[in-house]
């Protein structure tokens, strides 16, 4: 009787040691919630969420992780004011953000100087991990690797002899544009024209004329998907028919509004597409957002969903080797070896660029299909 | 590809730059300003236009123009007699003014923002990817109704002005407004009903342009090639405005199929320039 007692009284000390040790890691989270770009930042942080559940009950133990959301509105100046506010204020221990490459930028400085480990689930820019900053990694390929992948399946994949770019004008396509040209001078594949087309742009028959008397085999944009959109609708106007690649737009619901029936048989490239990963975490997730929200996942979703688990698993191996620190999540976070994740598996390379699957798709009968998972 | 074709699409974008810049022209005419928020107006327009059609799927898209016209006209006229009618009236120089159309162009893309949301609408309708052949040539079956509806328009104004009592005033109070008061005419209603056709007819333009690309709040941009048209055409004069419309629309186009696409918006304001050089006061300009 006495030593039942004793027992139990052991076990609740033991339980209130334990819960006295638990801790809530504060960690921040930005992106566009608001504004022109809403839907990177909005899907990217829902699929971080759900994520976020599923961590705190129980993947870090009795540890959990407190998630700060801050709306940077895509605007470089307040990403950098909104991470500084999660540093100064909230005393994050890391930081999941931006969704664009230019709030993510100025948001790096702030995080270098308060060496906190941030981590992006979408921005792209090449120049991003050129500086080798120790505090920075993303998940998402660079613009490099999209455009370097995407001029080797044109040739190699469809047997392309030609293609005609078209570039949005600005520092989100010039670099995507020069890539793909390096690449395709390096492979063999002609490039029968480039043209740089402003971002304001809404009229771009004389630009599709031009294109068609080239006659290429592809037409590769480096746009936006508003653009895209266009583009496909004043092709099929003016009885244009060429394999047109879209970049990410084909995975974006307003570039098939936009391009109607024309954006039938477009290509594009993706962060991620559900039903591509045939791993256990990629079936899993698919069928958890399903079951949710009664629609596949976006993207957006699973790069926001495999960014949190990534950090979370970068905790867990930090904890086991003694202790979870701003130092030591960067430290695992570099570590990050095949994490098996719900978009593929993921590397983060010495200079904070990601190694991962990208899924090349193509719009058919209006629904998005896998055509090849790049390696 | 054929010019022919490239012909068609610039008279078409070329009449809806005639149509906002008709409306920066009868501001101009009735208040002595420039209302940098005529691109604005004509996004509002578009949006309404885009929510009657939700509302109304069954409405055939003809009659859509005219509400949209006319909800946004009834906006124009609150905008004039709230915004702009009591600064005129404290004397408030065209600096001010400028810069007050261009505070309110801002509140109305930012509004339309917080109403519509930030991402594109496209209009549900078929005739936003319907084709027509007119001759040879497949073209966007919106485009004959945009140029039916200009001229519809353009002969509706001239009658409007020239046969009605409404119509008269508003010239009277644009030509002389101290006469025109003493003869009964309300400078301040003549003003605001000027304001609101102009952004009725603005919204006109917003809905027709709708179906060839989407609507977004960013699409007052299109407002600074209208204004350059009514430059063109010579400020203040309706029959310009329209000409100088066509002149731009079928210039960045023809301009950037023979000259060179990646330069084609700056073609149209090339022309501008030369144009203006040439006829410092605008196609239909007078000396003096």
């Amino acid at each position: 009787m006495v030593l039942a007692r004793i027992g139990i009284f052991a076990t609740l000390l033991l339980s209130f040691a334990s819960s006295a040790m638990a801790k809530d890691f504060p960690v921040g989270f930005f992106g566009p919630l608001s504004g022109p770009a809403a839907a990177y930042g909005s899907e990217s942080l829902a699929g971080a969420q759900l994520a976020l559940e599923e961590i705190n009950a129980g993947y870090l133990g009795s540890d959990k992780i407190k998630l700060i959301p801050a709306d940077d509105t895509a605007s470089p100046g307040v990403a950098a004011q909104a991470v500084q506010r999660m540093i100064d204020i909230d005393d994050v221990v890391a930081v999941v953000g931006g969704s664009t490459s230019a709030g993510t930028a100025a948001a790096i400085e702030v995080t270098k100087e308060a060496k906190v480990p941030q981590l992006s689930p979408l921005a792209v820019d090449s120049a991003l991990t050129l500086a080798n900053n120790p505090w920075f990694a993303r998940i998402a390929q660079s613009s490099t690797t999209w455009a370097e992948r995407t001029a080797e399946w044109l040739k190699k994949d469809k047997g392309a002899k030609s293609a005609y770019l078209l570039v949005r004008n600005d520092n989100f396509g010039i670099p995507l544009a020069d890539a793909f040209e390096k690449r395709a001078k390096e492979i063999g594949l002609e490039l029968k024209g480039k043209i740089a087309y402003e971002p304001t742009s809404r009229e771009f028959r004389p630009t599709l004329a031009t294109v068609a008397s080239a006659k290429p085999d592809y037409i590769v944009l480096w746009g936006y998907y508003t653009e895209a959109g266009l583009m496909a609708k004043q092709m099929a106007e003016m009885q244009i028919k060429f394999p047109f690649y879209v970049g990410s737009a084909i995975g974006i619901d307003q570039y098939r509004e936009i391009a109607g029936p024309s954006a039938e048989g477009t290509y594009g490239l993706l962060y991620y597409l559900a039903g591509s990963i045939e791993t256990d975490a990629g079936k899993k997730f698919v069928q958890k957002w399903n079951e949710r929200y009664h629609r596949t996942p976006t993207q957006y979703e699973g790069m926001g969903y495999d960014a949190m688990y990534v950090l979370a698993d970068a905790m867990k191996r930090a904890a086991a080797k003694g202790g979870i620190s701003k130092q030591t999540i960067r430290d695992e976070i570099f570590n990050t070896k095949a994490f098996q994740g719900a978009t593929g598996p993921i590397t983060i390379l010495s200079n904070g660029d990601a190694q991962r699957p990208l899924p090349m798709a193509e719009l058919v009968d209006g629904k998005v299909k896998l055509d090849t998972l790049l390696k | 590809m054929n010019l022919s074709l490239q012909l068609l699409s610039g008279l078409a974008v070329g009449c809806i730059y005639s149509l906002v810049a008709v409306g920066f022209s009868m501001v101009y005419r009735a208040m002595g300003l420039v209302n940098f928020a005529q691109g604005d107006l004509m996004m509002v327009g578009a949006f309404v236009g885009y929510s009657i059609i939700i509302s109304a799927p069954a409405l055939p898209f003809w009659l859509v123009v005219p509400f949209a016209a006319a909800l946004t006209a009834s906006l124009g006229y609150v905008i004039a007699q709230s915004a702009l009618w009591p600064a005129i009236q404290r004397g408030a120089s065209q600096t001010y003014l400028v810069l007050l159309t261009l505070g309110i162009g801002i509140v109305l893309s930012n509004g339309a923002r917080l109403i519509w949301g930030a991402n594109p609408r496209v209009y549900p309708i078929p005739l936003t990817h319907e084709t027509i052949r007119v001759g040879q040539y497949p073209v966007p079956a919106v485009y004959p109704l945009i140029g039916l509806t200009m001229v519809v328009l353009i002969v509706g104004l001239h009658l409007l002005f020239t046969r009605t009592w409404l119509g008269l005033a508003l010239r009277a109070a644009a030509d002389d407004a101290q006469t025109a008061s003493i003869m009964g005419v309300n400078r301040r209603f003549a003003s605001a009903a000027s304001f609101a056709l102009a952004s009725g007819i603005g919204a006109a333009a917003g809905v027709l342009y709708a179906p060839i690309t989407f609507v977004s709040a960013d699409m007052g941009m299109l407002g600074i090639k209208a204004f350059a048209a009514a430059v063109l055409g010579s400020l203040g004069s309706i029959p310009g405005s329209v000409i100088g419309g066509l002149v731009i629309g079928i210039g960045e186009t023809l301009g950037g199929q023979l000259v060179s696409s990646e330069y084609q918006d700056s073609l149209a304001f090339l022309l501008m320039i030369g144009i203006l050089l040439v006829k410092p006061t605008g196609l239909m300009g007078k000396r003096g």
